[in-house]
């Protein structure tokens, strides 16, 4: 960073502590800057930053003689009062105004909390921007967790950490209670909370062996559920909950303020249980760790080394030598993409705000030409320009003060808004109003201030004020300054909208064309039907059998049911598993990646309930029959897996390896047309694999429906109840519904942007409207003269119009130029459309010359009605 | 007992006096030693630490002091004086009698 920006930075400070320490606050600024690398640290940083100075600025101001100041602010006082009765008399003036201000500040307030709250802040934890997230990954793209055999041995080779832990995600059945439920744990390494640098409330943390094979269960609740669980405020300690059939003793409740990095959000966490692993895999443990200061190595070169070892060690039950451990901030695995979204939604709201304090000085310019008889009768008496300053600054201090408290409150509903509509942010319960959100509101207020003040104020020169007495009886002091002043706020408006309408204009078009992916199946009158078994009573794979067989005959029988399918993983995001496999034709190198693709499980009856088209071969046979099954391990794969691993020939009849096992193939038996599984934007490579390969504890009954409607929901969970009262009554959805959740987020954004275009572009006509009308009232004379030599009314129109187009058109030539670099941030989010499409830029600068037209047309209409008679004779 | 020792100071008068309790350090470092000591809780801003470190050296709570020949000639070190280290045990005192009124509540047990 530039020596200019920290000596500019510096110059912000009270002027006595800068005498004496400049050149060492300086070099204090620039030192801790440098530390921190990552642009949300820098962010933070500038935060930080206006923070120290207006702690700085008040030590200074308070501890300064009172009488010094006292002076000076009670007159300010008074300025503020009459400014505000002016005000009153003016509604016309003021309603807009203030309007204006409290949308563009509120908004903008709303989407700074956001991204306080989720990127700027950091996370709850003891020096959280150590943290690091450790994974594997064999390519940036292909990033994957831990195994037990990896996290074991980092635990145990390791030279640079302080403090590790892992942790993994899973709903467990809670019995006990009036009916079981269903709750998210973390099932976590004793050493989980030291590493994170928070303890229990009540109790203690975990010790260390109790993540080991036969540790006594223990687990420690969020205050959540022991309120909920136990009874308020109750003392939870030494309880036993029982979790999928099984007793664990509650030695430990969390404060209600703690957010772990588990998402979803989990109420329970409990040790894993570690032991050596038979193989490298499967890989689903979360590794978190706290670097060293002093390690005796760096953690890339300690990483690197584990990863070796680990690799010969392994080598047996997994080849892919280019499979190594990798570290993230653990910040940035939270927050994720999300972050880049709110990130653009922050700029696209600064430019709306940008907008709207522009339309407000458009509005106080217009005033102040109305005041200009005022102003200069006032100079003439002897009114010093000072004096006349803080006359406007006290103007725009008042509109901007009663503007950004309304846009705080507006902000206030808009969140509460946001978080009922429900879109899944990580950090959400983080978000709120906060002394952050109040300090951002304060200083978009001080500066609109400003600008309010110092827009005007150019128009209390000398000059000006001489003209405006000369011209008095028009009160048109600086009356030229002041249209061209107008006119170009009123094309800078137009350029910065361009880029906001080109980017919603964008997102519409990818939401529209993600709308309009085949997803592969069919999802009207299909419900998804989410199942957890217990893990008593359902040990062995027989039991569990037994029990999905059972399910799927029983909501057969239901009226209204037409068939019924049992799915590991749903369509249209959640595979059962990404798996690796090796072509047994062609199989990868030693050492070589293996390749990955979604696998997801499927029986007889989810071909018929989704509507699978079969393109060649056959689907899995009937469930009953498999003992009579012509292979061992049948496979089906859609037709792009087909073509990317066997192109041009059939995939049919070919064999793999599956998940490094080498001891039996699988047989490809089908070929479907593409299936999304890995999202609506993402590929249709998919290999499924029938539900009896492999009995999960955690499955979901798909019901094909003739109508859906409550009865049939509620005939659904009374029959699993009857299978086993154990069951937790599941949250049923329509196939509809998950493909609709699965572009949410997107659907949010393109909402959001597309809103704030909207506001912006009509704040932007009646910013070019209110020019417009004033102009013409300004040469009503001369309009009256043009008709008396002739001028036909449409000649007038074309005039008036003519002007706003041309101003328009100014603004968005450079309009297009910030288009061309704005979209840029967009690339990622876009989905069937390019950055740059034609087709999208024509029609946005289309749409906002339509606006500009149609503002424009209103004054001409009203100019080409003048009376040429009496506009000369009273011009 | 001097009427500068005697007096609460502020917070971050405070972390400066134990940052220099037992080194002499410049800006920078007391900078460090406060954020280091503290578990990263506390980071002293340049506009709060210059502003404090002015009005202590003018009640007299530190001092300037010799700078290492080794170090940039730009950051001026600093060292407690005996009227700091007055105030940094009655302010240790004050605040364990503050600490222990509330672990006698059972607050932070």
């Amino acid at each position: 960073m530039s020596d200019l920006v920290f000596r500019v930075a510096l110059s912000l400070y009270p002027p006595r502590v800068r005498a004496r320490f400049g050149v060492e606050m300086l070099d204090y600024m620039r030192v801790h800057y440098e530390r921190r690398t990552t642009i949300s640290q820098r962010l933070r940083y500038w935060r930080d930053f206006s923070a120290d100075l207006s702690r700085a600025l008040w030590a200074t101001w308070s501890d300064s003689n009172p009488r010094d100041v006292e002076f000076p602010m009670v007159s300010f006082l008074r300025d503020l009062a009459r400014s505000a009765r002016d005000l009153l008399r003016q509604p016309g003036f003021a309603l807009p105004a203030v309007a204006t201000l409290a949308i563009g500040i509120g908004s903008s307030a709303a989407v700074f909390t956001l991204l306080n709250g989720i990127v700027l802040a950091p996370l709850p934890y003891r020096a959280p921007d150590q943290l690091v997230r450790i994974h594997l990954h064999n390519s940036p793209t292909n990033v994957f967790p831990l195994s037990v055999a990896d996290y074991l041995g980092i635990e145990d080779m390791q030279r640079s950490f302080d403090a590790l832990a892992a942790f993994t995600r899973g709903d467990v059945v809670l019995g006990g209670g009036s009916r079981p439920v269903r709750v998210g744990a973390g099932i976590v390494t004793a050493s989980f909370f030291d590493t994170l640098g928070v303890q229990p409330v009540e109790g203690r943390g975990f010790a260390p062996g109790e993540d080991r094979e036969g540790a006594a269960p223990v687990v420690i609740i969020s205050a959540a559920l022991r309120d909920q669980h136990f009874g308020v405020g109750a003392d939870a300690l030494g309880e036993v909950l029982e979790l999928d059939g099984e007793s664990f003793t509650v030695v430990g409740v969390m404060g209600p303020g703690f957010h772990g990095p588990i998402s979803p959000r989990v109420e329970l966490w409990s040790p894993l249980r570690l032991a050596t692993p038979p193989r490298r895999g499967p890989f689903f443990l979360r590794g978190i760790g706290r670097p060293a200061a002093a390690g005796s190595a760096t953690v890339e070169d300690d990483l690197a080394d584990i990863s070796r070892r680990t690799y010969q060690r392994w080598a047996d039950s997994m080849r892919d030598e280019t499979v190594v451990l990798g570290q993230v901030p653990l910040h940035e695995t939270i927050v994720g993409g999300a972050g880049n979204s709110i990130a653009i939604t922050f700029a696209a709201v600064l430019l709306v705000l940008v907008v709207a304090v522009a339309n407000v000085t458009n509005l106080v310019l217009g005033r102040a030409v109305a005041r200009g008889a005022e102003f200069s009768v006032r100079a003439a008496m002897g009114a010093t320009r000072t004096r006349l300053a803080r006359l406007l600054l006290a103007d725009g201090v008042v509109l901007a003060g009663i503007g950004g408290a309304l846009g705080l409150l507006l902000a206030g509903i808009a969140l509460s808004g946001f978080r009922a509509a429900g879109p899944g942010l990580p950090r959400m319960s983080e978000v709120g109003i906060d002394a952050a959100a109040v300090a951002f509101v304060a200083v978009v207020g001080i500066l609109a201030a400003a600008t309010l003040a110092l827009a005007p104020l150019a128009l209390t020169s000398g000059r000006a004020l001489r003209n405006g007495l000369r011209e008095g009886g028009r009160g048109a002091a600086g009356s030229s300054l002041t249209n061209t002043l107008r006119t170009g706020l009123v094309a800078l408006e137009f350029a910065l909208v361009l880029p906001l309408l080109v980017g919603g204009g964008l997102l519409v078009t990818s939401l529209l064309n993600l709308n309009r992916v085949d997803p592969g199946f069919e999802p009207a009158n299909v419900l998804a039907v989410p199942v957890g078994l217990p893990y008593a009573g359902y040990e062995d794979s027989e039991s569990r059998s037994l029990f999905w067989r059972e399910a799927r005959l029983a909501l057969a029988e239901i009226p209204g049911v037409e068939a019924v399918g049992l799915a590991a993983g749903l369509p249209p995001n959640a595979p059962y598993w990404m798996n690796n496999f090796d072509l047994v034709e062609r199989p990868v190198d030693a050492g070589d990646p293996e390749p990955v693709s979604p696998f997801t499980g499927a029986d007889e009856g989810v071909r018929e309930v989704l509507g699978l088209r079969l393109l060649e071969g056959r689907w899995f046979d009937e469930l009953l029959d498999q003992d009579h099954a012509e292979v061992d391990w049948p496979l089906v794969v859609t037709e792009s897996w087909a073509r990317r691993f066997f192109p041009g020939e059939s995939a049919v009849g070919k064999e793999l390896y599956s998940g490094g096992n080498r001891e039996s193939t699988s047989t490809i038996i089908g070929v479907v047309e593409d299936v999304k599984y890995s999202g609506l934007a993402g590929h249709g490579e998919t290999v499924f694999f029938p539900s009896h390969m492999f009995w999960a504890s955690s499955m979901s009954l798909v019901v094909r429906v003739n109508q859906p409607s409550t009865t049939i929901n509620t005939a659904v969970r009374e029959q699993l109840a009857r299978l086993d009262g154990r069951i937790p009554a599941p949250a049923i959805t329509s196939m509809d519904q998950l493909l609709s959740n699965s572009i949410a987020s997107q659907r949010l954004w393109t909402q959001l942007l597309t809103f704030f275009g909207a506001s912006a572009i009509l704040l932007t006509g009646i910013g070019l409207f209110g020019v417009l009308g004033h102009a013409v009232r300004q040469r009503t004379r001369e309009i009256g003269v043009r008709m008396a030599l002739g001028a036909d009314r449409p000649a007038i129109v074309r005039m008036v119009v003519r002007r706003g187009l041309t101003i328009a058109a100014a603004g968005t030539v450079l309009g297009l130029a910030l288009s061309f670099a704005a979209t840029r941030v967009l690339e990622n989010l876009l989905f069937g459309v390019e950055r740059n499409d034609p087709v999208t830029l024509m029609v946005a600068c289309a749409g906002l010359l339509a606006v500009a037209g149609l503002a424009a047309y209103l004054p001409a209409r009203r100019a080409s009605r003048t009376d040429p008679v009496r506009a000369i004779s009273t011009g | 007992m001097s009427s500068a020792g005697s007096k609460p100071v502020t917070s971050s008068t405070y972390y400066v006096l134990l940052a220099l309790s037992d080194a002499d350090r410049h800006g920078v470092g007391i900078g460090d030693e406060v954020h280091r000591r503290t578990d990263g809780i506390v980071e002293l801003g340049p506009g709060t630490l210059y502003a404090t470190l002015s009005k202590m050296l003018d009640r007299g709570l530190i001092a300037q002091a010799e700078a290492p020949a080794e170090d940039d000639p730009r950051r001026r070190y600093y060292s407690i004086t005996d009227t700091g280290r007055e105030a940094l045990r009655y302010e240790t005192h004050r605040l364990s009698v503050v600490l222990g009124a509330a672990r006698d509540k059972g607050i932070g047990e």
